[in-house]
């Protein structure tokens, strides 16, 4: 009895209580409807100002963003200080309202307004119930033609940036990143500023930064959701209608600021039991087809560095690579951390892998599995107001044609084994600038075995 | 380049659900309100703003497995998201964490797969999972070509996980370095693991663990434990399967049920055996902080579980009461760097759990940890004592109206809307919650204020820089 019992257990038991009717393979994908991206509509107001407009109706939704040329490329040395507090001087108020008012305006439209700054732009977003779309323009408007550049307001910025960056330097992810970032951009790096740079920032150096790059002519204004063209080009008419003025040419010369030859900078953290990985590398690349095939390596690369870093290694919990278009130069970004013994191992393997996609041809199914992935999340990416209208905006910034994202699949599955080498080993292929935020008496050593390693404290200064 | 954003905003509520790998919603950086100046003129405008209904369809296959579809289109993507009922809450003594690593183990390869995350992937999507309390969740977002294959790699590691030595060591190698990545900056655990001092582990052990388990229990798992633990709670009895997008219902129907109904259905699991608990009266926890420069105290007010009614007017007011510490303790009194607060409800599933409404503030130089818990405390007794006005509450609810039709706008967050709401043990709660939400009254706030925010409901963490205690 006790044997039929047993017998039983292992017929139903976990062992027998499988997928039984599951296809042993997976299946084939269904075919993809064409991806539908709205009509783009492209014009300009009489003083420059260009407006883009996407309507975008299944949800009451609306997202304004005016990039305004105005990044730390526009101010050489120290502009990144400018431009910073300027940013977060758009936000304390503008027009007939006080920081108080503004922020009371926003959430009455259940909306909330925000900056994003890179090396050449600063964008001023505002997104909110589309029914509010006439008093969202109003505040778009006043937030970046009428800031209310005041000494007090000023004086508040300028504390909270400072408490921030020391924030900042506590923090190793953060840290990591605005490290790697002024390696590669130098000046023209939003990051490119210390609590120095900050202090010296004057209401007159505010007023002029604000004066001069403030203008219609060489901005963008893209208007994305639940709203006509028609309706949007009346409602900037009437709030960008009177601007005036045209941008001058960027100050701050594009060019690689990365070290040629290879190197370790170690940001020394005491203590620190895991350390924070961060490779990057910046080339010039042509558009088409360089650009895509440049793509399709970073994501065979970040798939090689999850399979070799977690999956082999064991030794993270995290990976990716990821590349960034930009007007001159395109950047590529690797992130890990792991345990403080790993750390030399995580490095060397990373440079191991850039090395490789340098060298080898990748094999047709690993590029067609880089292609599929890149195509199939593009409707994933722009499913969001927001996301479409960042995506728009970044289109006409970098003076791609209008039809871009929606040829981009087409461009993607072009690209062929040879390609994707040729484009690795314009950007990927080391000399590379690699920054370990760790304990510097642990690293340094080992660490030195595979580059010259020079430590820095997390404001970049040598130690 | 790396771009910087700064964003000055509300930030959405804390969500009802909150997982071991959600990111924390940003402390607010956002000034207080007060007024009425623009209700006038808005009020007309926010009426036409009604989040649009969604349409579901809810069945039940044979072995148990619930079924939720909800056509949404043209998305050209479709959202899976497969919640089982079993989270860290079923865990047993000395193997708190096993529930994570399970969920680590489910993307490291079943009998007729080796690595899911890769075909998903490959097909132009991408996977995730999250461990709750009492629910963990698996969601993958394809191009809505790829859903046979997406249901396809759930079938298949419901019950076919293949469970070896190899990955249970990957599966923990890849836990330690997720701890210690949360570890390496200051405060890191603070709020994750702190607050669950307030439940009594003596009382109810299953609240009173953390998700991600203590290191010595991770280290102890055997492929045994793990294989024991899977065979007990996953299974389609036990599960709820939410797809959403572009897709055809009866084909999406026809392949669940090839996919799924010939499995077993199993055994109910076990539930949780035991009410959490909460600790009685007034608890202070003294959290020292070598690498920190400044201050923070999170204050955290035992509060009723998700499915109550009370929650409601606790959202709100949590709203509220973040505008209100920015205002007075960021920009008036300048004591603060950042204040804020929010809701954790830490349970879903149909097994409630305790919740806490929290505040919490970062202070600037010179400020200690203990004046910091005085400016909470003073300004929540402001609430209490004073009440809130009527555009107070009018904001708090804009703000939740735009959230609750921003999270229409992807087929994965209407998944995660429509998976919370069966959770809760009503899926048009999904369509009906808006209204519920929008039909409190400054009455209840001030009941609710009085009720849970005192001072003998309260755990306050004193993080204390520079590691003095």
């Amino acid at each position: 009895m006790r044997r039929t019992l047993l017998y039983l257990a292992l017929l139903v038991g976990p062992a027998a209580a499988t997928a039984q009717g599951l296809p042993p393979a997976p299946p084939a994908a269904g075919a993809l409807t064409e991806f539908g991206l709205p009509p783009i509509h492209e014009s300009s107001l009489r003083n420059g100002l260009r407006v883009v407009h996407i309507g975008k109706h299944d949800q009451p939704l609306l997202t304004l963003s005016l990039a305004i040329p105005a990044g730390p490329a526009a101010v050489p040395g120290g502009g990144a200080g400018v431009a910073k507090m300027m940013a977060h001087l758009l936000l304390r108020g503008a027009g007939a309202r006080d920081a108080d008012e503004l922020l009371r305006a926003l959430a009455e439209m259940g909306g909330r307004i925000e900056v994003v700054e890179d090396s050449e732009h600063l964008v001023l977003r505002v997104h909110v119930l589309s029914p509010h779309a006439a008093t969202a323009f109003e505040l778009l408007a006043d937030a970046a033609l009428r800031p209310r550049l005041v000494p007090g307001e000023i004086e508040r910025v300028r504390d909270e940036r400072l408490r921030e960056l020391d924030r900042m330097y506590t923090l190793p992810a953060s840290t990591a990143d605005r490290v790697l970032d002024r390696e590669l951009h130098g000046d023209r790096s939003p990051h490119a500023y210390g609590a120095d740079d900050l202090r010296r920032v004057t209401l007159e150096m505010l007023a002029d930064f604000h004066g001069r790059w403030f203008r219609p002519e060489g901005s963008l204004l893209t208007v994305v959701g639940d709203i006509s063209q028609s309706e949007a080009l009346r409602l900037g008419r009437a709030s960008f209608g009177a601007w005036e003025g045209a941008v001058p040419p960027a100050s701050v010369p594009a060019g690689t600021h990365a070290s040629a030859a290879e190197r370790i900078l170690l940001v020394h953290r005491p203590g620190s039991t895991q350390s924070v990985i961060r490779v990057g590398a910046t080339a010039s690349l042509g558009i088409d087809p360089q650009y895509e095939a440049t793509e399709v390596a970073v994501e065979i690369l970040s798939r090689r560095l999850w399979h070799a870093l977690r999956e082999e290694g064991d030794w993270v919990y995290y990976t990716r690579a990821g590349l960034l278009r930009r007007q001159e130069r395109a950047g590529l970004r690797i992130e890990a951390a792991t345990r403080t013994s790993a750390t030399d191992s995580v490095v060397a393997e990373i440079r191991r892998q850039l090395q490789r996609i340098a060298d080898e041809v990748p094999d047709t199914a690993e590029v067609e599995a880089a292609r599929a992935s890149l195509a199939g999340a593009l409707p994933r990416r722009l499913e969001r107001v927001a996301d479409l209208a960042a995506a728009v905006e970044r289109t006409y910034l970098l003076g791609l044609t209008p039809d871009h994202l929606r040829t981009y699949r087409l461009k993607i599955s072009a690209v062929d084994p040879r390609q994707v080498r040729a484009a690795a080993r314009a950007l990927l292929r080391p000399p590379s600038t690699v920054v370990v935020d760790g304990d510097a008496a642990s690293l340094y050593d080992s660490l030195q075995r595979l580059a010259p390693v020079e430590v820095v404290g997390p404001d970049h200064r040598p130690l | 380049m790396l771009q910087d954003v700064t964003e000055y905003r509300r930030p959405r509520e804390i969500r009802s659900r909150r997982f071991l790998h959600c990111k924390r919603a940003p402390l607010a950086r956002v000034a207080p309100l007060t007024g009425l100046a623009l209700l006038a003129t808005l009020s007309s405008a926010a009426a036409a703003q009604e989040p649009g209904r969604i349409e579901y369809e809810a069945y039940r296959l044979d072995n148990g497995l619930e079924v939720i579809l909800s056509p949404k289109g043209p998305a050209q993507l479709v959202a899976i998201n497969l919640t089982y009922d079993v989270g860290s809450a079923h865990e047993p003594p000395r193997r708190t964490g096993l529930n994570h690593l399970l969920e680590h183990l489910m993307f490291l390869g079943s009998e007729r797969v080796e690595r899911p995350a890769d075909l998903v992937r490959g097909a132009g999507g991408f996977a995730n999972a999250y461990t709750g309390d009492n629910s963990t969740t698996y969601i993958t977002v394809l191009p809505s070509n790829q859903l046979r294959l997406g249901l396809w790699i759930e079938a298949d590691r419901m019950r076919s996980l293949r469970i070896t030595e190899q990955a249970l060591s990957n599966a923990k190698a890849t836990v330690t370095e997720e701890r210690l990545g949360e570890a390496n900056s200051p405060y890191g655990g603070l709020a994750r693991y702190e607050i669950r001092a307030l439940y009594d582990s003596t009382g109810c052990f299953p609240y009173a663990h953390g998700r991600g388990g203590a290191a010595e229990d991770i280290a102890a798992v055997t492929v045994e434990d793990a294989v024991a633990f899977y065979d007990r709670f996953y299974w389609p009895a036990a599960a709820r399967l939410v797809v959403v997008g572009e897709f055809d219902p009866g084909e999406a129907r026809a392949a669940i049920r090839e996919y799924f109904g010939a499995l077993p259905a199993g055994e109910e699991p076990p539930g949780v055996v035991c009410a959490p608990g909460y600790r009685a009266g007034l608890l202070t926890l003294r959290y020292p902080e070598p690498r920190a420069p400044v201050a923070v105290t999170v204050v955290g007010y035992r509060v009723p579980p998700s499915h109550h009614p009370d929650l409601r007017p606790l959202r709100l007011l949590s709203t509220i009461l973040r505008d209100r510490l920015q205002q007075v303790l960021v920009r008036e009194r300048g004591v603060a760097r950042n204040a804020g607060s929010g809701v954790d409800d830490f349970a879903v599933g149909g097994r409630w759990g305790p919740a806490i409404l929290r505040v919490a503030a970062v202070g600037v130089p010179g400020v200690t940890a203990d004046s910091l818990a005085d400016y909470l405390e003073e300004e929540v007794r402001s609430v209490v004592e004073g009440g809130v006005d009527a555009a107070d509450l009018h904001r708090a609810k804009e703000l939740y109206r735009r959230d609750t039709i921003s999270d229409r706008e992807t087929a994965e967050d209407v998944a995660d809307g429509l998976q919370q709401a069966a959770a809760w043990g009503d899926v048009d709660r999904v369509n009906t919650e808006f209204a519920a939400m929008m039909a409190i009254t400054e009455a209840e706030l001030a009941r609710v204020a009085s009720e849970y925010l005192r001072r003998d409901n309260a755990l306050i963490i004193l993080g204390i820089p520079g590691g003095a205690p």
